[in-house]
């Protein structure tokens, strides 16, 4: 999306965080904004993830209006 | 990152063999066991077995997208210890992995472990002596070692998932440090070729690849009808830890490798291939009582005819026949074995190209 001209973010949990930052680099997008929410994601009741979202968004947008 | 360049870059090392590999450790590009160091004559041995040229680009290898050239590939097959006969086999299993629906950048980093499992079938593997009899799946077979090895080493190395890195298995399986390679028992098979069934000449060579969890053993050695063997493996596969049910939208293909004395006695109660496939896609099911709330419920890629609501509805481990991979492996001895594909790749098949 950002190559299309669209800020974008990554949201990812801690335990990827390395890896977010590998593939980043591998696209040519080293500077690509990225948000670490916590691990794990799977294992969590659909109202812990939609708590863990509304929690993220404002990072989220910070991250989207500053570049 | 840097330019794409179609020729390897060429390295000059001070010093004897060993130094030599240790360098190569020292630079990441080994899988922990020692390598051959990849000479330029060694490489164009390797270059002699297929009529590509060495600068030709293949693709770019998931998920840090390094370019896949002819030439690389062969560097990293001297690298795992294969004949330059065997070149031709682990080009096609590198092809097969760079095609889309085998989604080999997420086979690569995900938790769930995965590696490549190479069925090789057709007259190539008798030539080669690629093992489908005793031992198969982990014999120390060179053609079996080294081809799922040098097909590892380039996902490794072109691919760019390592430990620390973007390699995220929890806890792997061995495969994923040399693969798994192994040939169809043809000679001890009751049925045709599994290539044969999946349209292919019987005298094309061909691989077909899929990233997989592992392989789960079933052994039955009392039973001795094909109906009681079929039974064992059925209870077998109604497995909860496996996330496959969750996931039989993605089209997963599933591995069934019956040794010889299990699939000659399953044929002898009159089952060909295809009857057994669809016996084994009605019986392997597990009831949606068990299924949610557990595993990978919350990703679950269910078709619309799952009816969540009826506690007794019966999941299929694959969305239709077509994905069970039936083939006849291994030598004397009644242990077959299951290997179930993770995640999203759907597996690939190449022709073998040999010159």
């Amino acid at each position: 999306m950002e190559q299309q001209g669209r800020p974008a973010v990554t949201v990812v949990t801690e335990a990827f965080q390395q890896a977010a930052v590998a593939r980043a680099a591998a696209l040519g997008l080293p500077e690509h904004p990225r948000i670490a929410i916590a691990h794990p994601l799977a294992s969590r009741r659909g109202d812990e993830v939609e708590k863990m979202a509304v929690d993220a968004a404002a990072s989220v947008a910070a991250a989207l209006v500053k570049r | 990152m840097s330019a794409v360049t179609a020729r390897a870059s060429r390295r000059t090392i001070e010093g004897d063999f060993v130094e030599a590999v240790r360098y190569l450790e020292r630079e990441g590009w080994t899988d922990g066991l020692p390598v051959i160091p990849p000479t330029e004559t060694l490489v164009a041995e390797m270059l002699r077995y297929t009529k590509r040229a060495p600068d030709e680009v293949l693709g770019r290898m998931e998920p840090l997208r390094g370019t896949v050239t002819i030439e690389k590939v062969a560097a990293n097959a001297v690298m795992a210890g294969c004949e330059p006969e065997y070149f031709p086999v682990v080009l096609a299993s590198v092809r097969a992995v760079l095609q889309p629906q085998f989604h080999v950048g997420s086979t690569a980093c995900t938790t769930g472990g995965s590696a490549p499992t190479i069925i090789v079938n057709g007259p190539i593997a008798r030539r080669l002596g690629i093992s489908g009899g005793t031992a198969c799946f982990g014999g120390n077979i060179k053609p079996n070692a080294t081809i799922g090895r040098a097909l590892r080493l380039v996902m490794r190395n072109l691919g760019g998932a390592k430990p620390d890195g973007m390699e995220k298995s929890t806890q792997a399986w061995p495969g994923k440090a040399v693969g798994c390679c192994f040939a169809e028992n043809e000679a001890r098979s009751p049925w045709e070729p599994f290539h044969v069934s999946r349209g292919y000449a019987r005298e094309a060579s061909v691989v077909h690849v899929v990233a997989t969890r592992g392989i789960y053993p079933v052994t039955e050695g009392t039973q001795t009808t094909g109906q009681g063997v079929i039974e064992t493996l059925v209870a077998a596969m109604r497995y909860l830890g496996t996330p496959i049910f969750h996931q039989m939208r993605n089209r997963l293909p599933l591995i069934v490798a019956l040794c010889p004395e299990h699939a000659q006695e399953i044929a002898k109660a009159g089952f060909g291939r295809e009857q057994l496939r669809d016996l084994l896609y009605a019986e392997v099911r597990l009831p949606v009582r068990d299924l949610i709330g557990r595993v990978y419920y919350g990703a679950r890629a269910w078709p619309e005819w799952v009816d969540e609501s009826d506690p007794e509805t019966r999941v299929p481990i694959v969305a239709t026949p077509d994905d069970i991979w039936l083939v006849v492996a291994g030598g004397d001895g009644r242990h077959s074995a299951w290997m179930p594909a993770w995640g999203v790749c759907q597996g690939a098949t190449e022709v073998i190209e040999e010159i």
